[in-house]
C-alpha cells in the first residue's frame, strides 16, 4: 500500500484511490452499527455531512488549524450520533431505520436552507488542504499517505473494538437481544456505544472529504449516500472488517473502471442488495453469522413444529406455544 | 389570524391528507401481513403512476388507462414480493429490510431509465375550476380528490372487513402457521395483499400527481409519508392509518401556511420522532408483544 503511488499511472487514478480510502471508514462505521450492532441505520450520510461541514466551517470561518477541525468534525458528529442514539433505543428496529432516515432528511433540508451557515445549495468552496504545522498536504501523494494513515487508524480502532468485550457484547445483542440481556449485558449502553463510534468515524471521513474535494455541498449527503454506505458494508459482508474495505474498494472503483456502467450504478447496486440478501447475506467475506441464524431460525421452527405434532399425537394437552406469533 | 386563510389551509390539508390516507391504508396492510417495512411501496406507486401517464398520453380512454395502471402496480407489487421478500422471509430482520431497500432502488432506477428525471404535469382528466362559496374560494379538483380518495379507502376497508379474502388476510396477519393449519394458502394471501397494496397505491399515486405532478422522487416521498401516517395513527390499525394520513396532510398544510414551507418536511420528521419516543403505538395502535 505504501509503495502504491509509484505504480499509479496518472492523477485521475490517484484521486479514485483516495476516494476509496475516504470511503473505507464509512463502510467500517456502517458495518459496526449494522453488521455488529444489528441496527439498520440509513442516516450515516448526515453524520458524514456534519463532519464535512464542521471541518470546513471551522477552517474557513474561524481559521482553525486542520488537526483541530478534523477532531472536531468527528466529535460533533459523534455528539449528534449519541443524541439520535438515545431515542432510537426506545423504539423497535423498524422505527430505528425510519428515525435515521428522518434525521438524514432533516440534516439535508437544514444544509439546503440555512443560508447564513451553509450557503445552501451553493455550498462552501475553497476548503484548504490538510495541514499539520508546517507540512501542507497539497499534493495527491501527500494526501494519499495522510488519509491512508487515518484509514489504517480506523481499521485498527474497529479491529480492537470488535475484538474487545464491546464487540462481543454487540454480537450477542445482534444474535439474540433477550438472551444477551439475561446474561447481564446492558443493551442500551452498547447500542449507543456502537452508534457513537460509528458516527465518530463518519464525521472524520466527512472532514477528509471536505479537505480532499476543497468543497462541501448539501447534494453529497443524501439518502443515496447513506444507501451507498450500506451497500459497501453488505457487499464485503456484515460483520467482517476486511470485507468492508473490499466493499469500499469495489463499489467506489468499479463504476470508474467500467465507465459505460456509470449511469446504471444505482440500479446495479440495488439489484446487488436484493441478490446478495437472497443468495449470500454474509457478503463476500462476512462471518456466516447472518446466514447461520437464518438457517437456525428455520431449524427452530421445524423443531417446534415437530414437537407440536408430537404433542398433538400423544396427548390431549394443549400446546401453550401454539398461539405464539411466529415470524 | 385570517379565518378564510385557515379554512383554505384546512382544505389543502384535507385534499393532500386524503391521498396520504389512501396510500397509508394499503401500506399499513402490507406492513401488517409480514411486519416488513415495504420500502418499495412508494416506488411501486410511482411506477404505476408513470404507466398511467404514458397510457393517457397515448390516448387510451381515461378509465381503462387508470385501471390498467392500477393492475400493473398490483402486479409489480406481487413481483417485488416474490423476488425480493419471499426468499428472505425467514432470515433475521435486517436481511429482508436491506432487500426491500434494494428493490426500491431497482424500481426507481428502471423508471428513471424509461421516463427520465424530469418533473411532468399530469394530464387533466376532469375539467376543474375555482368555486366560490361565501368567502372561501377553492378548486373543484380538491373536492374531487377528496371524494375519490375517501371512497377508494372505503372500498379497501370493505374488502378487508367483509369479504372472505379479507378475513383470510386478517388471519394470516395474526398468525401465519395457524393460518396455514386452517388451510389458508398463505403465500397466495400474501401475494394478494401485495397486489392490493400496489393497486390502491397507484390509485393514490394518480390522485397525488393530479394534485402535484409526476416525478421520480415521488416514490420515496410516498413511502415516507405513508409510513409517517401509519406511525401517527398506529401501525396495524386500518382506521389509524386513515386518520394518520388526514392528520399528516392537515399538519403539513398548516406548517407550510404558517411557519415555513422549506422546513415543512423537516418539521414533520421531527414531530414523528417525538411521537415515536413519547407514544410509539400511535393514536389507535395497540402494544404488540415482542416475540421471545
Amino acid at each position: 500500500m505504501l509503495a502504491l503511488p509509484k505504480f499509479v499511472p496518472n492523477e485521475y487514478v490517484f484521486r479514485i484511490l483516495i476516494a476509496v480510502i475516504i470511503d473505507i471508514p464509512l463502510a467500517l462505521a456502517q458495518n459496526l452499527i449494522t453488521g455488529f450492532g444489528g441496527m439498520l441505520t440509513l442516516g450515516q450520510a448526515a453524520f458524514y455531512g456534519i463532519g464535512a461541514y464542521t471541518s470546513a466551517l471551522l477552517v474557513l470561518r474561524l481559521g482553525a488549524p486542520w488537526p483541530v477541525a478534523f477532531l472536531a468534525a468527528g466529535l460533533v458528529a459523534c455528539l449528534f450520533g449519541i443524541l439520535l442514539g438515545f431515542p432510537c433505543l426506545r423504539v423497535g428496529s423498524d422505527y430505528l431505520t425510519l428515525m435515521t432516515i428522518g434525521f438524514g432528511e432533516i440534516f439535508h433540508i437544514i444544509a439546503l436552507n440555512w443560508m447564513d451557515l451553509t450557503r445552501g445549495p451553493m455550498g462552501l468552496p475553497g476548503v484548504p488542504p490538510p495541514q499539520i504545522g508546517p507540512i501542507v498536504f497539497n499534493t495527491s501523494t501527500r494526501q494519499y499517505y495522510l488519509y491512508l494513515a487515518i484509514a489504517c487508524c480506523c481499521y485498527l480502532f474497529m479491529h480492537r473494538l470488535t475484538h474487545s468485550h464491546i464487540g462481543r457484547a454487540l454480537i450477542a445483542i445482534r444474535e439474540d437481544e433477550t438472551a444477551a440481556a439475561t446474561m447481564g449485558i446492558n443493551i442500551a449502553y452498547y447500542k449507543v456505544l456502537a452508534f457513537a463510534f460509528g458516527t465518530l468515524w463518519a464525521g472524520f471521513s466527512g472532514s477528509m472529504l471536505a479537505h480532499f474535494l476543497a468543497f462541501v455541498g448539501p447534494m453529497t449527503f443524501t439518502l443515496n449516500e447513506s444507501l451507498f454506505h450500506m451497500q459497501m458494508a453488505i457487499l464485503g459482508g456484515l460483520g467482517s472488517l476486511p470485507g468492508s474495505v473490499l466493499g469500499a474498494a469495489i463499489l467506489v472503483s468499479a463504476p470508474q473502471i467500467f465507465q459505460p456502467l456509470y449511469q446504471y450504478r444505482m440500479l446495479l447496486n440495488g439489484a446487488l442488495m436484493v441478490i446478495l440478501m437472497a443468495w449470500r447475506p454474509q457478503g463476500i467475506m462476512g462471518t456466516s453469522a447472518a446466514a447461520k441464524s437464518a438457517r437456525g431460525q428455520l431449524r427452530r421452527q421445524l423443531r417446534l413444529f415437530g414437537r407440536r405434532a408430537e404433542a398433538a399425537g400423544t396427548s390431549d394437552e394443549c400446546d401453550p406455544s401454539a398461539g405464539q406469533k411466529q415470524q | 389570524m385570517d379565518l378564510n386563510y385557515v379554512v383554505k389551509q384546512l382544505l389543502n390539508g384535507l385534499a393532500a391528507g386524503s391521498i396520504y390516507a389512501l396510500v397509508a391504508v394499503g401500506y399499513n396492510m402490507v406492513y401488517g401481513i409480514l411486519e416488513l417495512i415495504n420500502f418499495a411501496h412508494g416506488d411501486i406507486y410511482m411506477f404505476g403512476t408513470f404507466i398511467a401517464l404514458s397510457l393517457l398520453l397515448g390516448h387510451v380512454p381515461v378509465i381503462l388507462a387508470l385501471l390498467l395502471a392500477c393492475v400493473a402496480g398490483g402486479l409489480i407489487g406481487m413481483l417485488v414480493e416474490r423476488v425480493a421478500y419471499r426468499p428472505v422471509r425467514d432470515a433475521p430482520r435486517v436481511v429482508p429490510m436491506i432487500s426491500a431497500v434494494g428493490a426500491a432502488l431497482v424500481l426507481r432506477n428502471v423508471a428513471q431509465l424509461i421516463w427520465g428525471t424530469e418533473t411532468m404535469p399530469f394530464p387533466e382528466m376532469f375539467p376543474t375550476r375555482m368555486v366560490q362559496v361565501g368567502e372561501i374560494r377553492f378548486n373543484t379538483l380538491q373536492v374531487i380528490i377528496l371524494v375519490l380518495a375517501l371512497s377508494l379507502t372505503g372500498l379497501f376497508a370493505l374488502i378487508v372487513r367483509k369479504t372472505k379474502l379479507g378475513k383470510a388476510t386478517r388471519c394470516v396477519a395474526q398468525d401465519i402457521p395457524a393460518a396455514r393449519l386452517m388451510g389458508i394458502e398463505v403465500n397466495k394471501i400474501i401475494q394478494f395483499v401485495y397486489f392490493a397494496g400496489g393497486f390502491f397505491g397507484v390509485a393514490g399515486g394518480v390522485l397525488f400527481s393530479m394534485y402535484y405532478a409526476v416525478w421520480i422522487g415521488m416514490g420515496f416521498l410516498g413511502t415516507m409519508k405513508a409510513w409517517i401516517a401509519c406511525i401517527i395513527g398506529g401501525i396495524g390499525s386500518l382506521q389509524g392509518a386513515f386518520v394518520g394520513g388526514l392528520l399528516l396532510g392537515i399538519t403539513e398544510a398548516f406548517i407550510s401556511g404558517f411557519i415555513s414551507s422549506a422546513y415543512r418536511d423537516a418539521i414533520c420528521y421531527a414531530i414523528v420522532m417525538v411521537i415515536l419516543v413519547v407514544k410509539p403505538t400511535g393514536i389507535f395502535g395497540r402494544q404488540i408483544a415482542e416475540k421471545v
